[in-house]
């Protein structure tokens, strides 16, 4: 199939004395395919994203992206990180704005796909206030709008709802579905949450070990939307939790 | 009980708030005016003699006949360009070369000791420098001015720009800023704003501090007219041109502060 990214044999180490945080790390995403990283606190999922996007240069190992072809007037990447990572100095409007300026838009352009953006997570009406003024959860969605707005290839997610409530948590997983559903971008979506994971995916990859190394991935087909009483769901959910727990007291 | 508590807190805070404002200048004017009393009152017991300390009620008077005979003018125009062009001269090249240093790395440890040898050296010290260089000229005082200017801003800039979250520079390079300009226009500068103004204020007080030293040795202006005004033994003139320079401090003070509340307002958030 036509891969949008993939990694081959990865590896990931900050400082040159101390050992990898990851090694032997092999993922890759079809176009269109929405794929879920699980693992523990600490495992690397987050370095991994950022190896991805080519933030963290690999200490090995290689790093294909086609991500660059997408159409005139969009990103190759769109990176909605753990934190919200506003710009304090500029409104929410602006912040959202920031992917769409280095783009062939006009003013007017970047406006409206903007606003579009921030209606889709709920904040139509706040883009007049600066960050400082808005709650945690309303930053972290700012975030999931910028990164919207750009209308990316491969969208990039870490943890994006974690500092969520439940109830929004739900709607804006909904949200993504429909977006991703009804475009040809391709999704990596970071989580600690199985249930997310299980909500969510097409694939379902373990990271777990130290070094971390992926130890198990699980195509999943079951028909969207899926709900919590689904056999299949609960299936899902407590098979990647029992393997979670096995790969990780193994590793200790 | 329950449904008063809520009522009265709700209506107290803004009362409160106007109240407090007005409360704290009006302790600061207070506060002046019992200072200036107890001077005038120190003065005219006989306590101290008149020729050591000058009289509050005369300093009207002869701020009156200063301006009358057009000298105050002149003093604070000239003194006013030399403090215009020695804080514009300090402020660009502070912030230019602070800015230069915390962005290459290398400039880091070349500077250092540079810097450790000329930053202590007072300004007055380079009067014999600047009248080598400029003569007795409005540029020496400049000169000498933008010296401490400089110093401050070249701090406060390098020390805001190395702070700057390394965070929001990835973001920016994500989403596409990939050019230095256009990282240091998006990202570097508005982060790096908040203290790099900080360093402009302080050099603002900085700068009136050294306009009266810059001027002591011959160029005309408010610290030229004090030195003649000390030799002649009239320290009510003297007066008058330390309140000149108080008042002018804290109207470019205020400029400042009114300035800075509009442009860095997501600051106060
Ligand atoms: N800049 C860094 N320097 C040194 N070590 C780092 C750095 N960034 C991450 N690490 C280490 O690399 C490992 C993986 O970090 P990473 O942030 O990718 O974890 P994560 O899986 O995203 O965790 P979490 O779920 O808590 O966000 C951790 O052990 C972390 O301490
Ligand atoms: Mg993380």
């Amino acid at each position: 199939m036509d891969n949008i990214v993939s990694l081959n044999e990865i590896s990931v180490g900050f400082e040159p004395s101390s050992p990898p945080v990851m090694e032997g790390v092999s993922l890759h995403v079809d176009r269109g395919e929405f794929v879920v990283v699980c693992g523990v606190s600490g495992v690397g999922k987050s370095s991994l994203l950022r190896v991805v996007c080519g933030l963290l240069e690999p200490r090995a190992g290689s790093v294909e992206v086609s991500a660059a072809a997408g159409a005139s007037g969009s990103r190759p990447f769109g990176f909605v990180f753990q934190e919200p990572r506003l710009f304090p100095w500029r409104r929410v409007q602006a912040n959202v704005e920031l992917g769409l300026e280095e783009l062939d838009l006009d003013k007017s352009e970047r406006h409206e796909r903007a606003l579009q953006a921030l209606q889709l997570v709920g904040l139509g009406e706040l883009g007049r206030r600066f960050p400082g003024q808005l709650s945690g959860g309303q930053r972290q969605r700012v975030g999931i709008a910028r990164a919207l707005a750009v209308r990316p290839s491969l969208l990039l997610m870490d943890e994006p709802f974690s500092s969520l409530d439940a109830v929004t948590r739900r709607t804006l997983q909904h949200e993504l579905l429909s977006i991703w559903a009804s475009t040809d971008a391709s999704v990596l979506f970071v989580t600690h949450d199985i249930e997310e994971a299980a909500f969510l995916a097409d694939r379902i990859v373990l990271l777990a070990g130290t070094p971390a190394h992926v130890v198990k991935e699980y195509r999943i087909t079951d028909q969207r939307p899926r709900s919590t009483e689904d056999a299949g769901f609960q299936s899902t959910v407590r098979t990647v939790r029992a393997d979670l727990h096995s790969f990780q007291s193994n590793s200790l | 009980m329950n449904s008063l508590t809520p009522h009265s807190t709700r209506t107290r805070p803004g009362k409160l708030r106007a109240s407090g404002k007005l409360r704290t200048w009006l302790l600061g004017l207070g506060g002046l005016l019992a200072f200036l009393a107890a001077w005038e009152l120190l003065a005219r017991s006989g306590v101290v003699s008149g020729a050591l300390i000058p009289r509050p009620s005369d300093i009207p008077g002869t701020l009156l006949a200063e301006i009358q005979r057009g000298i105050w003018q002149r003093m604070v125009a000239s003194s006013l360009r030399h403090y215009g062009l020695g804080l514009a001269i300090g402020t660009v090249l502070g912030m230019a070369l602070g800015l230069f240093v915390a962005l290459v790395p290398i400039l880091e440890d070349l500077q250092a000791w540079i810097v450790r040898v000329l930053r202590p050296i007072p300004p007055l010290a380079w009067i014999p420098f600047a009248i080598i260089w400029f003569g007795i000229t409005e540029r020496s005082a400049a000169f000498i001015i933008s010296i401490g200017v400089f110093w401050i801003n070249y701090f406060a800039t390098s020390g805001a720009v190395r702070s700057v979250d390394k965070s929001l520079i990835e973001v920016s390079r994500v989403f596409g800023h990939e050019r230095f300009f256009a990282r240091l226009r998006k990202v570097i500068l508005p982060a790096a704003a908040p203290g790099m103004l900080v360093g402009l204020r302080t050099s603002l007080g900085q700068g009136w501090m050294t306009v009266v030293a810059a001027e002591l040795f011959g160029i005309s202006g408010i610290g030229q007219r004090m030195m003649e005004a000390s030799g002649l033994l009239a320290i009510d003139v003297v007066a008058v041109y330390m309140v000149t320079i108080a008042l002018l401090y804290g109207l470019t003070d205020l400029v400042f502060v009114s300035i800075e509340r509009v442009t860095l307002k997501w600051t106060t958030l």
